[in-house]
């Protein structure tokens, strides 16, 4: 192959997934010239998995992406075909936003963004080599074009040396029918990094004109909706119409499949690599939970002009011929055809203990990975990871200091924290109960909680910051307007009575009303006559801050004492065998993993508090570098 | 975490005074919880302060005692200190930390005050690298200590607390992080039946947790009655050396005397008292309230009289006054001399032995006693608690669980919180983590995922 030499970048993003989009809009929009690569350009923010966004914990991702600038919350609100807030009545905590996405139109307008976004370059090419120069990096492409960039950031999916697996076949492939990135593996492994290989799974998709949907329990959205960014508060979406379907499986489906495991290929040996807990597929649930006498399917539309829909639950790497076997046997769907086939996917990723928290390489500086890449899964989490290794190429460019987010700001600062300093032996997947601060880290608060950083980057406009504002102050404002607002006991004994809550033995305030759990801000305003017209929004943080500041109050203390160590930061060249005190494992550790602050030496596995306490001190004697918040 | 620690800042022993210092963010709350004051007040508007008050265990008074607060940065740690100035007797001390304790404090790790100075910029670089030689030094021993702790009952009743969580909290979770799974929502009863099994295992640890303590610190025990009833006599031959000066005059003891002994291999805290009686001798009168305050604090009296001497409507009236919550043992004194009591004379006593403290007759009866009476109630299979920590973690526990008991119509979210910090305090005894261990826990229970 003839190299020439093509183009020179600030930063060059290989993949243009939810992750490679992310990191390249925000990388653009911070000012630095950026080309983001794919090997397709139909293939560009595809959803190859699932067609929606959200979901518990992955909601509360897409909500602080875009508190912080992202893109990719505001497209999802224009392309929703069913929204629905999960979890209503279990906490706001757990609340979760999701949506079924019109897959297409997602991909075209993320597509037109990238196209229309000033500095940003999007460019069709598969990348086969990566390059270290004496200022920066190059990558090669397929037909010899030679980048160069000060920054790259690899964000390339599940296309490294991807493999499908279907029953006995097996052929080299990326994610649904792309073609693979076959030469990049052995570049990075020469460069040395080092590479894992973690295999997925997707269900497949039926003709929606195939399948009796009389038969099948429709699903259906909320109203009104309520939007992904906060840019859209308050605004009317639209129709929230579509259904998905539920259906089950049956005795019938299970004997299929038991009869034909000796073929599927986890129980064969053909897989190696390592899926994921969370989306087993049909024959996992069967085999596993052999006394559960159904298992629940969703029906899921994939777009406004498709008749194609998505099967959850219903994830198989059996053969095909078996996979229409079960499929026949769940109502209604006895005459059901499949469009495209269910199958696994294997590919290599990064170890992501390679990383720092700014999710740039510890050894490769300019360096950055983001998503599937980085061992997670799920459009959320990669779209999160995107976004901070854009921002922090994008400063690395500028010489600006470098974002990191800690664990008691933000899911995504908990995701990265745990991909960094703990790693994963499958593709990590964002849960609720992966967070210590879960009662502050609302998807309703995420604007409260990451905006003004937002704004500080560069990625929040004057007029939304504004409008940001405007709202925290009227939160205060009502929020005092409760503490000072009484009611005598007659005044409230009905109201009280009707809830089955306790009277009032003297004049009571309406906040202290707000704080019982029976009563919410609704419905007080029987007796709450005089009080002010407000957005939703607001109510809804009043309310909330009311109702739980107990437990707000306590993990906001918990968060403070947290903090504190997470503000000690350790030199990235300190050699750890050198520090008096520290035990040989802890050393070990330490010296591999580099952390960036003692907080997260303390997480690490085989670092104990003793360990930190002299972390702490040798700081005190060499370094006191403290950074304040 | 709990960042407000504690612990006692004089040595484990008996003395003059011991003081017990607290500190942290919540030092002030948790001592307005333990402590009630009748002049002064904590240092909350001014740098330092000084104040008079009486540690409370509920309504109990454990002890009186000098508050000295200092309001941060104005502190040894930098941060809110309280001193508290208690009487130097162990068990007392042992008894006001574990009421610090039960107030929301955290017993502080070894060097810990030290540490938190230092990260406040209160000390200079050599005193901190000798802290830092210090818990190098000690991790190794703390870790050797932890492993022996770990092994046999208490770690296996730990584990089932800890699974006891796991049940209480993973259908929870699986509930809310899984809404498109078939998972129910707990029926409140039965959440609250969890909830109370947790509880009940929790408190029952805790509550072996005394008869830890009275095996390795010992029991207070007060020698009380009557002057000249041969107390001091029965001290010493208790003791088995003469340490009170003895003399026939009565009124002799006029201030009280300690000791500890072992008896059938329980450890006996022994305070010789001046006898109980009308005096006007001011001195006298001084020794007499100190007798009141040591039987108040009492778990164990060994009330000892004349048996040769007939019974005095005084003693009588002394006898009855005696706290209820003790045992008592009565010891019929001058058995060499003859016995001319009744049992019945003794209503409310645990225990009657006849006994000469001139011959030692009797006093084999009595060893066993003790033992006997305090013990009555071992644990199951006889696994204790008897560390500080242990006690500490399992009270945040039960703590937390409370507060989900307390706080069961509010939404799950909430009770997920107090369920997890319940976990993480047993977690910080088992050495497990919370998050990875419920992922773990629901992937293995429920089919959930798609």
């Amino acid at each position: 192959m003839t190299e020439y030499s093509a183009a020179t970048w600030d930063i060059a993003v290989v993949g243009a997934g939810h992750a490679g989009l992310e990191a390249a809009f925000a990388a653009a929009r911070l000012g630095c010239q950026t080309v983001l690569f794919t090997i397709n350009l139909d293939a560009v923010g595809n959803m190859p998995c699932n067609p929606s966004i959200g979901g518990t914990a992955k909601g509360h991702l897409v909500r602080e992406i875009d508190a912080l600038g992202g893109e990719m919350g505001k497209v999802a609100d224009r392309v929703f075909l069913q929204s629905r807030m999960l979890n209503r009545g279990k906490g706001p905590a757990v609340h979760s936003l999701r949506i079924q996405a019109d897959r297409r139109k997602y991909q075209d307008i993320m597509k037109h963004t990238a196209e229309t976004t000033p500095n940003l370059s999007l460019r069709q090419a598969e990348i086969v080599d990566l390059r270290k120069t004496k200022i920066g990096w190059e990558i090669v492409t397929r037909l010899g074009a030679v980048h160069r960039a000060k920054s790259v950031i690899l964000a390339c999916g599940t296309y490294l040396q991807g493999r499908i697996i279907v029953g006995d076949e097996t052929y080299p492939s990326g994610p649904d029918g792309m073609f693979p990135a076959t030469l990049l593996t052995e570049r990075l492994r020469a460069l040395g990094l080092e590479l894992m290989r973690f295999k997925t799974g997707t269900p497949p998709r039926i003709l929606r004109t195939s399948v009796d949907l009389s038969q099948l329990e429709p699903q259906y959205g909320d109203t009104p909706v309520v939007p992904f960014s906060f840019e859209n508060e308050g605004r009317d979406l639209g129709p929230n119409t579509r259904e998905c379907y539920l259906v089950y499986t049956n005795e019938e489906t299970h004997r299929v499949i038991r009869e034909n495991l000796h073929r599927s290929p986890l129980y064969s040996g053909k897989i190696e690599g390592i899926g994921p807990r969370y989306c087993p597929s049909i024959e996992d649930k069967v085999v596993r939970f052999a006394d559960k006498p159904r298992h629940q399917l969703f029906l899921e539309p994939m777009g406004e002009t498709t008749d194609e829909m998505y099967l959850q639950g219903f994830s198989s790497s059996l053969p095909e011929e078996v996979q229409e076997k079960m499929l026949r046997t769940l109502p209604g769907f006895s005459h059901a055809r499949i469009m495209r086939t269910a199958y696994a996917i294997e590919y290599d990723c990064a170890d992501p203990l390679q990383l720092l928290p700014t999710l740039e390489f510890r050894e490769f500086p300019g360096l950055y990975g983001a998503g599937q890449f980085n061992g997670t899964s799920g459009y959320e989490e990669a779209a999160a990871q995107g976004l901070i290794a854009g921002i922090n190429a994008a400063h690395r460019c500028r010489g600006k200091q470098q974002v990191t987010l800690d664990r008691s700001s933000s899911y995504i600062g908990t995701l990265i924290d745990d991909l960094v300093t703990k790693g994963t032996r499958e593709p990590y997947r964002m849960m609720t109960s992966r967070s210590e601060y879960r009662l502050l880290l609302r998807q309703d608060n995420a604007d409260a909680r990451l905006t003004p950083l937002g704004y500080e980057i560069g990625l929040i406009s004057e007029e939304r910051y504004a409008r940001f504002r405007e709202k925290y102050r009227q939160v205060e404002t009502e929020i005092q307007r409760t503490e000072h607002t009484w009611f005598s006991p007659e005044q409230v004994s009905n109201l009280l009575a009707s809830r089955n809550s306790a009277p009032a033995a003297s004049g009571i305030s309406l906040a202290d009303l707000l704080r019982r759990p029976e009563l919410d801000y609704a419905l007080l305003a029987e007796v709450d006559k005089d009080r002010p017209f407000l957005p939703a929004a607001v109510t809804e943080q009043v309310e909330i801050s009311l109702k739980y500041a107990g437990y707000i109050q306590r993990q906001l203390r918990q968060a403070e004492q947290f903090r504190k160590l997470e503000y000690k930061k350790l030199p990235a060249d300190l050699d750890y065998t050198t520090v008096q005190g520290l035990r040989i494992e802890a050393q070990q550790k330490l010296n591999k993993l580099r952390p960036a602050s003692v907080g997260q030496a303390s997480r690490i596995s085989g670092v104990s508090p003793a360990d930190v306490t002299v972390l702490l001190i040798w700081l005190g004697q060499h370094h006191s570098q403290e950074e304040k918040p | 975490m709990n960042h407000t620690i504690v612990a006692l800042a004089t040595p484990f022993a008996p003395s003059a005074i011991g003081v017990l210092r607290l500190s942290g963010p919540e030092a002030f709350l948790v001592a307005k919880k333990a402590l009630h004051f009748f002049s002064g007040a904590l240092a909350e508007d001014c740098p330092r302060a000084l104040a008079y008050g009486a540690l409370m265990d509920g309504d109990r008074e454990l002890d009186r005692v000098i508050v000295a607060s200092f309001r941060a940065p104005h502190s040894y740690t930098g941060e809110d200190t309280v001193e508290i100035s208690c009487h130097g007797n162990p068990f007392l001390l042992q008894q006001a930390l574990c009421r610090l304790i039960a107030c929301g404090a955290r017993q502080a790790e070894r060097g810990e005050f030290t540490k938190q100075a230092f990260l406040n910029g209160k000390l200079d670089l050599t005193e901190a690298e000798g802290v830092a030689d210090l818990i190098a030094a000690d991790s190794q021993r703390a870790a050797d200590a932890a492993l022996a702790q770990m092994k046999g009952q208490l770690s296996a009743r730990l584990e089932e607390i800890n699974t006891a969580l796991l049940e209480l909290i993973s259908p929870l979770l699986a509930y809310v992080d899984y809404p498109d799974d078939e998972i129910g929502e707990i029926p409140p009863e039965e959440l609250s039946l969890r909830l109370e099994d947790c509880l009940s295992r929790i408190r029952k640890l805790l509550a072996s947790y005394s008869d830890g303590r009275k095996i390795r610190d010992g029991i207070a025990t007060v020698i009380a009655g009557r002057p000249n009833a041969g107390k001091s006599s029965v001290m010493n031959r208790l003791i088995g050396y003469e340490r009170s000066i003895v003399t026939d005059i009565p009124g002799t003891t006029r201030d009280t005397v300690e000791e500890t002994i072992t008896l059938s291999g329980l450890k006996l805290c022994l305070t010789d008292t001046a006898g109980l009686h009308q005096t006007d001798d001011h001195v006298e009168q001084l020794g007499v309230d100190r007798t009141r305050a040591a039987l108040a604090r009492a778990e164990l009296i060994l009330w000892v009289c004349d048996g040769a001497a007939a019974t005095t409507p005084e003693e009588a009236a002394e006898f009855a006054a005696l706290p209820s919550g003790a045992k008592k043992i009565v010891l019929l004194n001058k058995s060499d001399l003859g016995i001319f009591r009744q049992t019945k004379e003794f209503p409310g006593a645990n225990a009657i032995v006849t006994v000469s403290a001139i011959t030692g007759d009797g006093f084999d009866q009595l060893a066993s006693l003790p033992a006997r009476l305090l013990l009555d109630k071992p644990t199951e299979n006889g696994e204790l608690l008897c560390d500080l920590r242990h006690y500490q973690c399992l009270c945040r526990a039960e703590e937390a669980l409370t507060r989900a008991v307390k706080n069961q119509r509010m939404t799950p979210d909430v009770l997920l919180a107090d369920g997890e910090d319940a976990l993480a305090a047993i977690g910080e005894l088992t050495g497990k983590t919370v998050s990875e261990q419920i992922v773990t826990d629901i992937f293995s229970r429920f089919c959930v995922g798609k």
